[in-house]
């Protein structure tokens, strides 16, 4: 199926130059020698990379065969991340490249979003906010009730995040996985 | 402020601003005429749409500019002239464009292009835009981003050039003409990295419009373009007074409509005409991203 690019709003999913891409914005170019323009800003889905590309109106464009599903993660191990769609069962293992950052987030039982590009999953969108038990990290000394102060605390994905210093280990840390940053302790 | 002060604030300063452009025009010489907005014929103009309308006293074109009325009056001997009022063109609400926007249009007596760049410049610096300018070629622009020599670059040269660097080009019209390809170029390799305030002059003769053309040092159109922050807010041409050669360019560029001939305009001084998008130029006064209603 293809696209007029006059109708791409953003969220549309295209194929340009063989990978699938997200729209992110379109807007209306007409420099008043000739032909209309559509300048579009879109991001790919395999490489995170945003672009923006500048298409004569008129133009159409190829749409990605794109699905996003809610998946359990099941669990992790050599062979990569394998989640399941829980409303068909089926399976899929993942690699890290393709996993990319939301790997600090994920673990066992973790529900997540999963892009599927024809058959084959290509990255994961992680809830806003998640919760991880602190695994390690310096003791609260004596005293130290000064706020603002911060320390480095390792979470059990095994990724360090800034916390406050009354943190200690065993406390469940709601972080935003949008910015990466620890939000509060969680109840 | 509650909401009714806000916008009784609102619309003393754009009415400020107005009446600021008024007082330069008044410093200038160049005096305010109002002409008929209903056009029985246009000026021919690709990718300017006119909007027609039908009225007891016949069929009109709703002015995509008020351009020809004011070289009419010039022809007529009127002098430096402005006017200040609503455009019409067959357009979309975008960032950057309304169907109907306010144009202002100013021809001043005895000046070229040049000249004019340096009173359109010094109009925005007395409505208190404080960038300072970067006046540049076409040339050297395309030259700088492209690495293209737009003066010896034949059609297939830039079609080359537009495969090698992945330009959506499929659907571009007039594949035939330079000037299709040169914008396909400009609005993805050179628009979108204009920053600040910047003068584009001397544009490729396949651009001419209504400009004289000079080929001397190498043939370029006398027209130019002020350009904030990547935004087109000013057009401006050192006026081409040939009869002939405008008719001959009309006959070129003459789509469905019915055109005007230049014959009107005949006697019409030396002179350099340019027109200003006054919600934009707004914008960039306010560091505003996209146009607002005010």
């Amino acid at each position: 199926m293809s696209v007029n690019v006059n109708q791409l709003r953003s969220g549309a999913k295209v194929m340009v130059d063989g990978s699938p891409y997200d729209v992110l914005e379109n807007e209306h170019v007409k420099p008043g020698k000739g032909q209309a323009f559509n300048r579009i800003k879109m991001r790919n889905l395999l490489t995170d990379r945003v672009i923006q590309k500048t298409f004569p109106s008129g133009s159409s464009l190829d749409a990605a065969d794109i699905l996003e599903t809610e998946m359990n993660l099941l669990y992790i191990d050599q062979s990569g991340w394998h989640f399941m769609d829980e409303s068909t069962y089926d399976q899929y293992t993942m690699k890290e490249d393709e996993i990319g950052d939301s790997r600090k987030w994920l673990k066992d039982g973790t529900k997540a979003t999963v892009i599927i590009w024809e058959g084959k999953p290509i990255s994961v969108v992680t809830e806003n906010f998640v919760e991880l038990l602190v695994t390690e990290c310096a003791p609260n000394a004596k005293g130290d009730t000064v706020s603002g102060g911060t320390k480095m605390a390792t979470v059990e994905t095994g990724f360090e995040i800034k916390v406050p210093l009354f943190i200690e280990e065993g406390d469940i840390l709601k972080i935003d996985t949008r910015t990466g940053e620890y939000v509060s302790r969680a109840k | 402020m509650s909401q009714e002060q806000n916008k009784r604030h609102e619309i003393k300063q754009y009415g400020d601003f107005l009446q600021s452009i008024r007082d330069f025009m008044r410093k200038e010489a160049i005096y305010e005429v109002i002409t008929d907005p209903l056009m029985p014929r246009v000026v021919p103009d690709r990718g300017v749409d006119p909007i027609s309308v039908q009225v007891a006293a016949g069929g009109f074109y709703l002015q995509t500019s008020p351009e020809w009325e004011m070289k009419k009056l010039l022809a007529r001997g009127s002098g430096s002239i402005y006017q200040m009022v609503n455009v019409f063109r067959d357009d979309l609400y975008a960032r950057w464009h309304r169907p109907a926007f306010m144009m202002l249009e100013w021809y001043t007596l005895g000046i070229d292009d040049d000249g004019l760049i340096k009173q359109c410049l010094s109009l925005f610096k007395f409505l208190g835009i404080k960038d300072i300018p970067t006046i540049l070629s076409c040339r050297e622009l395309y030259q700088q981003y492209c690495q293209i020599d737009i003066i010896d670059s034949s059609v297939k040269d830039l079609e080359d050039y537009c495969i090698a660097e992945g330009l959506p080009y499929t659907s571009l019209e007039d594949k035939t003409h330079q000037s299709a390809w040169l914008e396909l170029i400009w609005v993805n390799k050179i628009e979108p990295n204009l920053s600040g305030l910047v003068v584009v002059k001397d544009f490729p003769v396949s651009q001419c419009a209504l400009a004289r053309v000079d080929n001397k040092p190498y043939p370029r159109a006398r027209r130019f373009e002020v350009i904030y922050h990547g935004c087109e807010i000013a057009n401006g041409y050192y006026e081409e007074l040939s009869i002939e050669t405008l008719n001959k360019r009309f006959e070129e560029s003459k789509g469905s409509c019915e055109i005007v001939n230049a014959q009107d305009i005949e006697n019409m001084p030396m002179c350099s005409g340019i027109s200003v998008g006054v919600e934009r130029l707004y914008a960039a006064l306010k560091k505003q991203a996209k146009l607002t209603k005010i």
